[in-house]
């Protein structure tokens, strides 16, 4: 269960390891990775051709209008909002988490990252079962940052409890304050975790459809499905994807830069944690209002319609289980897709370095920073333009998953790969097996717990989402998030109850299957 | 001569030239070892030999075989060598028979059948070969029918040509190496010292042509370090292999290996026995290199040396010419080059063992001395002196633990061997 709830933030923060060849890496593998590496590319690139081509005046006409400027001004101070609040909130809970000695410590790291596996749409919804008025800037920013607050918790804890305390000490004897020792000693090495995941924070926000349109505030990603379903100006949803997309990128940038200030400083103590005393209420207070707002109150609120004997009786079986095997299918099917293209672009990253090789590897991360509804309305576009026979088909939808979650398989795949040492392909090759057959004995047999986690963390991903789903999916076709959103834009609480029940349900298992994964290594 | 031969082998990391034009050759069933300091080419080297990475120029033959050369670059898989890294590198998901049996090609039909690897014959079947297990089947018949095809069809043992079966080869080898009760174990069982019998045993499996071993000793702990050595150095020659090994210990490489390479910034400085290197090195920096040193300044007169130790019977060790040098060939008796004139400032170089207590068994003249410092090793004693007649120079000599002087004791030095001269830089 812990995998799946480490964000992103740590898979794509690789280990450097020191088993690297020092030569380049062969022609094929390199034109291989450029190429999936190229499919992640699709959807951004051709946004940008589909809004260039209505003109540059037209562009600049539509950019000005009040509409769009309202809508940006939204989306910016949403953002900006959640990620303070989620900075403050989660600082404040991993210096708890580390500082303090409370009981449990290890169940409320776990609890604390919880908020993490609920997807946001189903916590709106959740909240929206217990007050069905709930809308606009204070209800979306309120929830979102209980949702997101878990991004800017986990790698500040790590942070805390990788700095060293040294300096800390250092600074009281040198006639500092416990608070001002730790803005002069502890913050700087933290801070760049901290700036790290709230700009995470910030992306989501930007990106995320489902809650603000559940709680009825007009963002970007609101507007980009409102002017795509008034399908007379097609034209607006790309120009709102393309400022969206501009924003979402700035942020991503940011957020690189401020991961590569990470430095580690020498000294190997950490802070002892202190008694909390009478005052643990507090702590425990603080620790528990995120996974209580985020998790808790919706789940609970979404068990008590669940059990209502109207909806029960209501529950349409057939519709219910087509839907759980769509889920399970795309799932499935963009699980095994992803891994396969992040196959060669993992087995490149891992292993070789230079100019080129991060180019790929960064292409090949483009969907992290790509919001779902961007994706799924370029692909739209795309779909319609190059492949018209494939419009509205699964695999439209599949590739808009792999495109998306991409990022994911090759973190895991990477590590995975990289965590085999080169020694052993050089031992199983000066022992008479070919190169493919050294990959396949040895690397790929190794690597496989970083495969299947890629594989499941795509899964689980992919059963989640919403936007893409929803501009992409066949007609017809209906997965358990597209079903819940639908019934709770109605306002039919009560009906969309067994379809959250069951994603939560269907999403724990990858999660159960996660936690099994262990090392392959022989023990006896 | 040269069951493995060297030529001019250069190699580079972008533009940085990390082997300049290296020559090596190593006679049939001898342990080399190339010593040198780390960053100095040497696992480079070893990997260029084993076809693991690539040469800019140079050719590499074993047993008239070429493996790498102009256009050519064999892959490592079909060089028939035997690899034991650095840190063993056993397959953590392989039990430790397992690992033993690796290199042995196993098949459904023939599983006792064993083939050497390494050793394609031309055609499609050689092409499948590396690609395909069922490429190993097909080679095997080939190389027993027609063993003439091979150009290093030549055993090197009798049994070499047997066809054991893959079980009890592991065996065999586990029985060797002293691990049989462990065959069943996984490799995260083993002790460090373990762990590198098992690789050993691995890469000796397939019989290979050459074993190259990548400073296998370095990670274990002293104690274990020399016996292990010791060990595997008889356990190698007991197989008549013909190996190759890496390291930067000195101690290592003069006890173990028939000949011994001195590496600096990828070039082969000198190459002989380990009595050579050591008693009479090319240089004064291979000399401080493979072991203490007393250095002093002096005047060459007459095939004598005239130093703070008096006038001194010294050898001349000139420069040669460089392809004399680094011709690759085990230099013996080397050409002495013309003596320089009189008169001429040359570094004099002695090992600290050549200075004894006392003018018995000196063949030199002898000088009275004081002991300044004492640093006690044990089994013997590194001890310091202020020489009488210039007390600024400092000598070292290495006594014996049982006849040690005390701090302050005045004694008498001999010396019993040459001096040996060297040009001024």
């Amino acid at each position: 269960m812990t995998e799946l709830l480490i964000p992103p933030l740590e898979t794509d923060a690789p280990p450097r390891t020191p088993g690297r060849y020092r030569f380049g890496a062969p022609p094929w593998l390199l034109v291989l990775a450029a190429l999936c590496a190229a499919t992640a590319a699709i959807p951004l690139v051709y946004l940008v051709v589909r809004t260039t081509e209505a003109g540059l005046t037209e562009l600049l006409d539509t950019l000005m209008r009040q509409r769009v400027l309202q809508l940006t001004v939204n989306t910016v101070l949403l953002a900006a909002a959640v990620t303070l609040s989620c900075l403050v909130l989660g600082t404040v809970c991993a210096w708890i988490l580390t500082r303090i000695r409370l009981p449990f410590q290890r169940t409320l790291l776990l609890v604390s990252a919880l908020p993490l596996a609920v997807p946001s749409y189903l916590a709106a919804y959740g909240w929206l079962v217990w007050f069905p008025h709930l809308n606009g800037f204070w209800a979306s920013w309120f929830v979102m940052t209980m949702v997101c607050t878990p991004y800017v918790t986990l790698p500040v804890a790590a942070a805390l409890r990788g700095a060293s305390a040294d300096l800390e000490s250092v600074a009281r004897t040198l006639g500092r304050g416990p608070l001002r020792a730790f803005a002069a000693a502890t913050w700087p090495q933290i801070r760049p975790a901290a700036i790290a995941g709230a700009l995470l924070v910030c992306l989501y926000s930007l990106s995320d459809f489902g809650l603000v349109s559940m709680l009825r505030f007009q963002t970007l990603t609101w507007g980009i499905n409102a002017a795509y379903g008034a399908s007379f100006d097609r034209n607006q949803a790309a120009l709102l994807a393309l400022v969206l997309v501009v924003l979402a990128l700035v942020v991503v940038a940011g957020e690189r830069h401020s991961r590569r200030q990470v430095s580690s400083v020498p000294g190997r103590s950490t802070m002892p944690a202190r008694a909390p005393g009478r005052t643990w209420p507090v702590y425990v207070t603080v620790l528990l209002a995120a996974p209580l707002a985020g998790v808790v109150v919706p789940v609970v609120g979404l068990l008590t319609r669940l059990l209502e004997a109207e909806t029960l009786r209501a529950i349409d079986v057939p519709r219910l289980v087509e839907a759980i095997g769509a889920t399970l299918g795309l799932a499935l099917a963009a699980a095994v897709i992803a891994v396969l293209v992040a196959l060669p672009i993992a087995a490149l990253a891992a292993r070789y370095r230079g100019r080129l090789v991060a180019v790929i590897e960064a292409v090949g991360f483009l969907g992290h920073a790509l919001p779902g509804i961007v994706v799924g309305l370029s692909l739209v576009f795309f779909a319609l333009a190059a492949v018209p026979m494939f419009y509205q088909t699964s695999l439209v939808l599949v590739f808009a998953y792999v495109v998306l979650f991409m990022p994911r398989a090759i973190g895991s795949v990477r590590s995975g790969i990289a965590a085999v040492p080169t020694s052993l392909g050089d031992v199983s090759r000066m022992l008479g097996l070919s190169p493919f057959q050294a990959w396949w004995r040895v690397t790929a047999r190794l690597a496989l717990p970083g495969i299947a986690i890629g594989a499941l963390l795509v899964a689980i991903s992919a059963m989640k989402e919403l936007p893409a789903t929803l501009l992409l999916r066949p007609t017809g076709i209906s997965t358990l998030a597209t079903e819940l959103w639908s019934r709770t834009a109605l306002f039919e609480f009560g009906a969309a109850a067994p379809y959250a029940a069951a994603l939560v349900l269907v999403a724990m298992v990858p999660a159960v299957l996660l936690s099994g994964i262990r090392g392959t290594a022989r023990e006896n | 001569m040269g069951w493995v031969a060297i030529e001019a082998l250069s190699v580079s990391y972008g533009d940085t030239r990390v082997l300049d034009d290296v020559s090596l050759r190593i006679p049939r069933g001898s342990l080399v070892a190339v010593l040198g300091p780390s960053g100095c080419g040497k696992t480079t080297l070893l990997r260029a030999v084993a076809g693991l990475l690539p040469v800019a120029s140079g050719t590499i033959t074993v047993g008239g075989r070429l493996v790498t050369g102009p256009g050519v670059q064999r892959a490592p898989e079909k060089r028939g060598m035997g690899w034991v890294p650095q840190d063993a590198s056993l397959f953590p998901h392989l039990s430790v028979g397992e690992n033993i049996g690796f290199g042995l090609p196993r098949t459904k039909q023939n599983d006792d059948l064993y083939c050497e690897p390494g050793e394609t014959s031309g055609g499609v079947g050689g092409l499948l070969a590396g690609l395909t297990r069922r490429g190993r089947v097909a080679r095997a018949p080939v190389r027993v029918s027609a063993p003439s095809s091979h150009l290093a069809a030549a055993p090197i043992s009798p049994d070499r040509s047997r066809q054991t079966s893959r079980a009890a080869r592991i065996t065999e080898l586990a029985t060797l190496v002293g691990l049989t009760e462990l065959v069943d174990r996984a490799p995260s069982q083993l002790s460090g010292g373990q762990a590198q019998r098992v690789s050993l045993a691995r890469a000796l499996a397939p019989r290979p042509d050459l074993m190259l071993l990548d400073e296998p000793f370095a990670a274990l702990d002293p104690l274990l370090r020399s016996a292990l050595r010791t060990e595997v150095a008889a356990l190698l020659r007991g197989q008549h292999n013909t190996s190759l090994l890496v390291t930067h210990d000195q101690e290592e490489a003069l006890s173990l290996a028939d000949f011994v390479a001195v590496m600096r910034g990828g070039e082969i400085l000198q190459f002989g026995t380990p009595a050579d290197v050591y008693e009479r090195p090319v240089d004064p920096w291979v000399a401080g290199f493979v072991g203490d040193t007393v250095e002093l300044d002096g005047h060459w007169r007459d095939g004598r040396v005239e130093c703070a130790l008096g006038s001194l019977a010294a050898d001349w060790m000139g420069v040669q010419s460089r392809s004399e040098r680094s011709s690759g060939g085990p230099m013996g008796e080397r050409g002495a080059a013309s003596a320089p004139a009189d008169g001429t400032s040359v570094r004099v170089l002695l090992r600290p063992e050549w200075l004894t207590l006392g003018a018995r068994g000196s063949a030199q003249p002898t000088t009275d001395a004081v002991v300044t410092a004492i640093a006690y090793a044990g089994h013997d004693a590194l001890v310091s002196f202020a020489l009488a007649d210039a007390e600024k120079t400092a000598v070292r000599a290495r006594i014996a633990a049982p006849d040690l002087p005390r701090v302050g004791d005045r004694v008498t030095l001999g010396i019993c061997q040459n001096a040996l001269a060297y040009p001024l830089e």
